[in-house]
């Protein structure tokens, strides 16, 4: 069976790379691998070239500190697993395609078969993540045993916590049934996991208020040197083991290491091998979902932003519909993401400031919104051009569906820059140390604040232009293409849309510049905000005239001339 | 109603559908047969402003579905072979949408109706998700309904139904045509188009090869060896027309 198993994962392997070079084909694929590939020579490899000390890093001083990154490491280490065991959502680890459901559930294999089939699977993207990873941190081969010591410490790292998170979700699955029928390996497992935990909580609490004390970094060292000693010490230990090999100084200090890494991945593949009665459930939830024809991504059902009368502009009812379709896949999951990451830079700010204000941080997030969101928030053509067929038999013209594609986005992103602005406002006297007086900046956020959805408007506009114009380039729907070309690709769309930003606005940017520039010099900063309607009322205006063309381009469109992104 | 004239299709170099030209008036079902790739969805296609024709002109209840696309639109319902939905939108919603994009103002009351009719009742909260392909099929039907057009046209509209569900379709589709529709209907299910059709349109190879009701069809020298069975006189026009082709 594991031929059949290899035979599979062999081809597929080769015809998804036959199916990238056949793209290549496409000038759309060749630019962006042109371009993907002078990115990571620029920023990677051209770094790695050079000599120490040569504008690369020279980084053999971190060979003294080895012994405390390991232990820093398996900290963290020991957090992800923690997360992992309390993250209430299912992970992807088990996920079988349409085709595995078809052929391997209907086949006479066991359940541990299966498994070891997934296992093997996996190691593909291991080791495609394992080269990423040791491309990008070439730099710091000189402090290692060598390369191949990344690679394969760094193979052994991703197996180990890719096996642990598949146990950990087996195991918390069989806690689903009655505790009676809970098997001793769960709870073996579950105790071993709460051991760990426990003791080095205990650990660190014990110590949480001397380390609080500390600055950010002091408290960093704090909690390594907590966790080389004593209980912790020996918690850690599995952590510590699966880091060595990456950190081993020497070839004979990684021959070293490798041991007991090894056998924390073993124990692990053990764990996971008996604990395969749970599988069934895994397999069966698949199998129902497969059955529903619904992804991991399915839509929840959630009440409509608003109700939607029968009669009125039909722009409003595209954006009830694109409105829907962004609530009803915002998942708590999803949010968690994207909180997640605010909260660090709230916090690592905070920090910082001794206390001080979030406003700088704010405007970041309002910079961030600005710029970044048009391109991550899309719900309007982008969503929707795979649908085009039902668009065009709507009885609207391609202006009125334009515009209604576009509302949902703009609207969005204006409430979050605009929410963001407001919280800043009310943070500003707060925010003493800038040179400008609480007047002055109040009028600059109500002048970015009326600027913002002018920017955010133009990007998505010229987002659903490039979907309309050349459909190929853009991914539309939920598809999403992968590799250095889809990566160079989207640098260019993202480069290109900025420039069409600029070449649109800089006209008018110059009267309005010229205008603000004179009443600021009579009246300050508040003299901005007349100038910011100037250019505002402008940028209307140059809209208004894209949407017209492109709404007629839109309605000559033929659908079989479109080539959906792969 | 709806008149198409010289209507052609192509695809690069290749011809879908070829100087088409047929009309359907008030009350009257047309089936629209042919072989695969015989050109009947291309002309669906352009029928509803999906594809602009590369020639001819297509006009419902007198509006050019080209010049006057919106007007023409407000006029049809397509039925797809393939229902294409929103999988976000439940079953209501997408009655709501379809409510106020062609404006229905009553449809509050329709809708009641409608998902009786199709057996959607219980449904409404219903992602396209968590329907089966025969409901969905009767979604994008009732959607198309819902704004009582006088111009249907259904492309496969049996795909997926139970028994009870296609009897109920060629139910509704023989009530609308009484109530004065002009209907199109494209099918492989010749026993379909046999039963409740009107007239028959063989299209091949993007040319029309006859155009009648059955007894016509029945009744041409060229094809009366085939007797008064549609699927006899089909494979005897189609076979025709490539021995006509060959020759």
């Amino acid at each position: 069976m594991t031929h059949a198993f290899l035979y599979l994962t062999a081809c597929s392997l080769k015809n998804r790379l036959r199916r990238r070079l056949r793209r290549l084909r496409e000038p759309r694929y060749l630019a962006g691998l042109v371009v993907g590939l002078l990115y990571l020579y620029w920023f990677v490899v051209r770094n790695q070239m050079r000599a120490p000390g040569r504008g690369r890093p020279d980084l053999t001083w971190l060979t003294s500190f080895a012994p405390d990154i390991v232990v820093g490491g398996a900290v963290l280490l020991w957090v992800v697993a923690v997360l992992v065991w309390v993250w209430p959502f299912a992970t992807r680890t088990w996920t079988f395609t349409a085709a595995e459901v078809q052929f391997f559930f209907a086949a006479p294999l066991t359940r541990r078969q299966l498994l070891n089939y997934k296992l093997l699977r996996s190691q593909v993207g291991l080791l495609f993540s394992v080269l990423i990873a040791s491309l990008f941190t070439g730099a710091a081969r000189a402090a290692v045993a060598g390369r191949w010591s990344l690679l394969l410490g760094g193979w052994l790292l991703f197996a180990v916590i890719f096996l642990h998170v598949l146990g950990a979700n087996l195991t918390k699955s069989s806690f689903r049934a009655p505790a009676s029928r809970v098997p001793w390996l769960a709870w073996a497992s579950a105790t071993l996991m709460i051991v760990v935990s426990g003791l080095l909580c205990g650990t660190y609490l014990v110590h949480a208020s001397a380390l609080v004390s500390r600055p950010l970094n002091e408290a960093i060292v704090g909690i390594v040197e907590l966790g080389r000693v004593g209980a912790a010490s020996f918690a850690l230990w599995p952590f510590r083991m699966v880091l060595a090999p990456i950190f081993a100084a020497t070839p004979s200090a990684f021959a070293r290491a490798l041991g007991p890494a090894l056998v924390v991945l073993v124990f692990n593949y053990v764990w996971v091998l008996w604990s395969d009665a749970n599988l069934e459930d895994a397999a069966s939830a698949a199998e129902q979902r497969q059955a529903q024809g619904r992804s991991a991504a399915a839509p929840v059902v959630r009440p409509a932003p608003f109700s939607l009368a029968a009669r009125g502009r039909v722009e409003t009812a595209i954006l009830w519909k694109n409105t829907i379709l962004l609530g009803r896949y915002v998942s708590l999951r999803l949010v968690v993401r994207v909180l997640i990451p605010v909260v660090v830079m709230a916090v690592v700010f905070g920090l910082n400031s001794k206390g001080g204000s979030l406003a700088p941080l704010l405007l970041m997030l309002t910079v961030f919104a600005t710029v970044v969101g048009p391109f991550m928030i899309r719900n309007d053509l982008r969503h929707d051009l795979q649908r085009l067929p039902v668009l065009k038999t709507w009885p609207i013209s391609g202006r009125e569906l334009l515009v209604g594609e576009l509302l949902a986005p703009i609207f969005l992103l204006s409430a979050i820059v605009w929410f963001l602005l407001a919280v800043t406002l009310a943070l500003s006297p707060a925010w003493k140390d800038g040179p400008i007086d609480a007047v002055g900046r109040a009028a600059l956020l109500v002048s970015v604040g009326l600027l913002a959805p002018m920017l955010i408007a133009g990007q998505v506009i010229i987002q659903n232009a490039a979907v309309v114009l050349f459909p190929g380039w853009i991914a539309t729907g939920s598809a999403r293409a992968r590799g250095i070309e889809a990566m160079g690709q989207n640098m260019l769309m993202f480069a290109g849309t900025l420039l069409a930003l600029g070449v649109g606005i800089l006209p008018a940017s110059a009267v309005a510049g010229g205008l603000g520039y004179v009443l600021y010099l009579f009246l300050g900063w508040p003299g901005l905000l007349p100038a910011a309607m100037l250019l505002a009322s402008i940028l209307v205006v140059e809209a208004g005239l894209v949407v017209m063309w492109l709404g007629r381009v839109l309605e000559r469109t033929d659908p079989a001339q479109i080539e959906i992104a792969e | 109603m709806i008149v198409v004239e010289g209507l052609t299709k192509m695809y690069g170099s290749l011809k879908a559908v070829d100087a088409l030209s047929f009309s359907v008036s008030r009350g009257e079902v047309i089936g629209l047969i042919g072989p695969n790739g015989a050109g009947k969805t291309s002309t669906l296609k352009c029928m509803v402003g999906i594809q602009a024709p590369t020639s001819g002109s297509v006009r419902i209840d007198g509006r050019d579905i080209v010049t006057d696309a919106v007007e023409a639109k407000r006029r049809l319902a397509f039925m797809p072979d393939e229902p294409q939905l929103f999988e976000y939108l439940t079953v209501r919603e997408h009655l709501n949408l379809v409510a106020r994009l062609y404006g229905v103002a009553d449809y509050a009351g329709r809708v009641p109706r409608l998902l009786e009719e199709l057996e959607l009742s219980g449904k409404e909260g219903a992602l396209p998700g968590e329907l089966s392909r025969g409901m969905k099929q009767k979604l994008a039907i009732a959607c198309g309904l819902l704004h009582d057009p006088p111009v249907l046209l259904f492309d496969e509209p049996l795909t997926g139904l139970d028994p009870l569900g296609i009897r109920r379709m060629k139910q509704t589709i023989v009530d609308r045509a009484r109530a004065g529709a002009a209907v199109v209907v494209s099918s492989h299910l010749l026993h379909l188009v046999e039963e409740i059709c009107t007239r028959i349109l063989i299209i091949h190879r993007g040319t029309k090869i006859a155009d009648g009701s059955l007894e016509e069809l029945a009744a041409r020298s060229d094809l009366s060896a085939a007797g008064s069975d549609l699927e006899q006189i089909f494979l005897r026009a189609t076979g025709q027309a490539e021995t006509d082709r060959a020759s």
